[in-house]
């Protein structure tokens, strides 16, 4: 009920404008409709953020959208990836698609990759290929992509594996499960390490962040926010030195509000007063020519099978 | 046998006019004072019992010269009174495997789970009428015994129902019926006047499940604890088109006369491989109460993708059954990344299920032991016709569904 109150409180507050710091609903950027873990990247070909998929109430998105700063136009849909709960991101030259469940094939879980130039491809790939996940994160790192986590069939995984020229090397274990719902692993330039929040795909709630230098994982904090969760999202804003913490789901099925910024080695509250609203399992990226965090879709107890909202954040 | 068989499960209790222990419930109720129940110590392992198979669909022979080309989802009790164990079934009744099959639910009983007596009237038909919600199938069993009901509602069993297909999704339209006894062996179901939704033996649907969105309700197991009844079933529910789940897993719901149910979780966020994805459940749970340690017992299916793959025969396939405890029957503890209590041998498969095993299995209490008995697909002494589908590109083989046992010891 605290959360309904304040989203009735937030209402009230969209359409004036953001300042630094402060969370902004973009009114009328919801066509992609109601998604439940989407993954958002930026792509500097196109000078826009992407999406990709989503879990919908109906069926799994196999739709890609860019975002032009008030709306979302479609790419591609269906886009031939048929994966959902995949890991995604840009390696550089193009984006790569990672893992995910496989709807042409009951949802099973893959180790699949596709690239994608003017068309979503598969690849094949050699060496140590990382276990069939979902849900498991892919981040671009040291020339890399960095697989990390998700659920396999032996449950929430600890699991890291790198990917270069299509070839895998299986990386060091992280420190704990990296298995999450929303968008829990970011890389930090100014500090040169991929950060990674504990999740157990909402088994248990947790606290906790590692990090990875591409050597060793260490233990940044436990607890970091004093509140134990799942489904929350980590977005690092590289120029500005700040690491957002984003919302996250608890024990009792009540959805967290507010945004935390990393200090030092615990997380601290960073819109004040909360503007981020509610939810889990959202898609998160930053958008650098317009200097944005942009999240979109998610979950929250007037959505639980999809938001189909748009925030961003002007990073101070 | 196009049809998509779940078992249903019971923990079942006797009784009739005498005083007699259910078999999924043993010693004190769980509301006695926490001082009663005993810490949890080892617990052993499910071990197969030889010899396997019990019992082999088409080999009974009625009096009408008809058989069961079928043994599925099996519900057993250990009755005390009797010294007897009760056992129901979905056996397909037909006057040989080629022929048009009429869905029942039978009824058998054994002192040893070695020779069985099976009653020659069936312990429940499907809806005669053919616009019955229940008269395409009537399956997976469950039945609980109930002391404190009147008479003839002493025994109560819950069953899945449909009269249609679900959409295009390969399953029937399932939804879940109620029927009551007095002696055990022949249920009548609820009046249509009775009915939540006005069809007779009709208790609950996906919508009571999932409000405003479509669905089935199917496998339902069935206690009576604490003066209370309580459902677990596999759920379903899906929107729009209904391409994919929006949520699949083990629901609960209780009552306190078996026909007016609430449901209380859909579904039950504990059982879920991934709490936080509510299409990550599993399903066809089979649940007992042990008061002696003061906490529920549940084995349920949670098969990934192609798991069962290995499996010669293709036909809702089970690779084996989890575990979970919980002390209230409402939060449940599960680890999916162990290993199964029970799990289908590719290596060297087991007597009875030489050819893979059927999901739905039912496990009753005797004692402080517990035993399973669960449907196989096997290709010794098959019946003459008897076929099941595989995956050559004939599409089937000779083979037959068996009925088998396991146990668990009390430490």
């Amino acid at each position: 009920m605290k959360a309904l109150l304040f989203a009735i409180a937030l209402a009230a507050c969209v359409g004036k404008p953001a300042r630094p710091g402060a969370w902004k609903l973009v009114t009328g950027a919801n066509q992609p409709g109601g998604l439940r873990s989407p993954r958002l990247v930026w792509d500097p070909d196109l000078h826009a953020i992407v999406m990709y998929g989503g879990d919908r109430l109906d069926m799994p998105s196999d739709a890609m959208w860019s975002f032009t700063g008030s709306a979302w136009q479609k790419l591609c849909d269906p886009c031939g990836v048929q994966r959902h709960r995949n890991g995604f991101t840009w390696d550089g030259q193009q984006l790569v698609s990672f893992a995910g469940e496989d709807t042409s094939n009951g949802d099973a879980y893959t180790s699949d990759v596709f690239t994608y130039g003017s068309s979503w491809r598969p690849e094949t790939t050699t060496g140590d290929v990382p276990l069939q996940t979902t849900f498991a994160q892919l981040v671009a790192y040291h020339d890399r992509l960095y697989a990390i986590g998700g659920y396999s069939t032996g449950g929430p995984s600890v699991k890291v594996a790198s990917l270069s020229g299509m070839i895998w090397r299986a990386e060091p274990d992280a420190g704990d499960t990296i298995a999450s719902t929303g968008s829990e692993s970011t890389v930090d330039t100014e500090h040169d390490r991929i950060l990674s929040l504990v999740d157990t795909t909402g088994n248990t709630e947790e606290d906790g962040v590692w990090a990875f230098d591409g050597t060793t994982w260490d233990k940044l904090c436990e607890p970091c926010t004093g509140v134990a969760k799942h489904g929350a999202s980590l977005i690092h804003v590289p120029g500005h030195d700040v690491t957002l913490l984003l919302g996250g789901e608890l024990h009792d099925q009540s959805f967290v509000a507010g945004s935390r910024v990393l200090q030092g080695s615990t997380f601290v509250p960073y819109d004040d007063p909360v503007t981020y609203p509610a939810r889990a399992d959202v898609g998160v990226a930053y958008d650098p020519e317009r200097d944005l965090v942009v999240v979109y879709g998610g979950a929250s107890e007037d959505c639980q099978f999809g938001c189909d909202e748009t925030w961003e954040l002007t990073p101070e | 046998m196009n049809r998509w068989l779940c078992a249903a499960i019971v923990i079942a209790g006797c009784g009739g006019k005498d005083p007699v222990t259910p078999d999924a419930y043993i010693g004190p109720r769980p509301d006695a004072p926490p001082s009663t129940c005993q810490p949890v110590s080892a617990v052993g392992q499910f071990y197969r019992r030889s010899p396997n198979p019990r019992m082999i669909s088409g080999t009974h022979s009625y009096p009408d010269h008809t058989v069961d080309i079928a043994i599925t989802d099996p519900d057993l009790r250990w009755d005390d009174a009797s010294s007897t164990w009760q056992l129901y079934y979905h056996g397909p009744n037909a006057a040989s495997y080629q022929a048009a099959n009429t869905p029942m639910i039978r009824h058998a009983e054994s002192p040893d789970l070695a020779t069985w007596t099976i009653d020659d009237a069936p312990a429940l038909v499907a809806g005669l009428d053919s616009t019955a919600w229940d008269h395409m199938t009537t399956e997976t069993p469950s039945v609980v015994y109930n002391p404190d009901a009147i008479p003839e509602r002493r025994y109560l069993m819950m069953y899945s129902g449909a009269n249609a297909m679900f959409g295009t999704a390969g399953f029937p339209a399932y939804a879940i019926g109620a029927a009551f006894s007095s002696d055990g062996k022949t249920f009548t179901r609820i009046a249509a006047t009775d009915s939540p939704d006005g069809q007779e033996g009709l208790v609950l649907t996906a919508g009571d499940a999932y409000f405003g969105m479509n669905g089935v309700v199917a496998d339902p197991e069935i206690l009576y604890v604490d003066h209370k009844y309580h459902l677990w079933f596999s759920s379903y529910a899906c929107a729009a088109q209904c391409t994919a789940p929006s949520a699949y897993g083990i629901a609960h719901a209780t009552s306190t006369d078996g026909i007016h149910w609430q449901v209380a979780e859909a579904p039950v966020k504990s059982l879920l491989q991934m709490s936080a994805v509510p299409t990550s459940g599993g399903g066809q749970p089979t649940v007992i109460y042990d008061d002696v340690h003061c906490r529920f017992e549940m084995w349920l299916r949670a098969d990934a993708t192609g798991e069962a793959n290995d499996q010669p025969i293709v036909f809702n396939n089970m690779v084996g059954l989890w575990h979970a405890t919980s002390p209230d029957g409402i939060t449940w503890s599960v680890n999916y990344a162990g290993t199964r209590d029970l799990a289908w041998n590719s290596a060297t498969p087991d007597d009875g299920e030489h050819l893979g095993l059927l999901t739905g299995a039912d496990v009753a209490v005797k004692g402080g032991s517990r035993y399973m008995v669960y449907s196989g697909f096997d290709n010794q002494n098959v019946p003459t016709g008897f076929a099941l589908p595989d995956r050559s590109q004939q599409g089937y083989e000779s083979g037959v569904i068996t009925l088998n046992v396991a146990a668990r010891d009390a430490l």
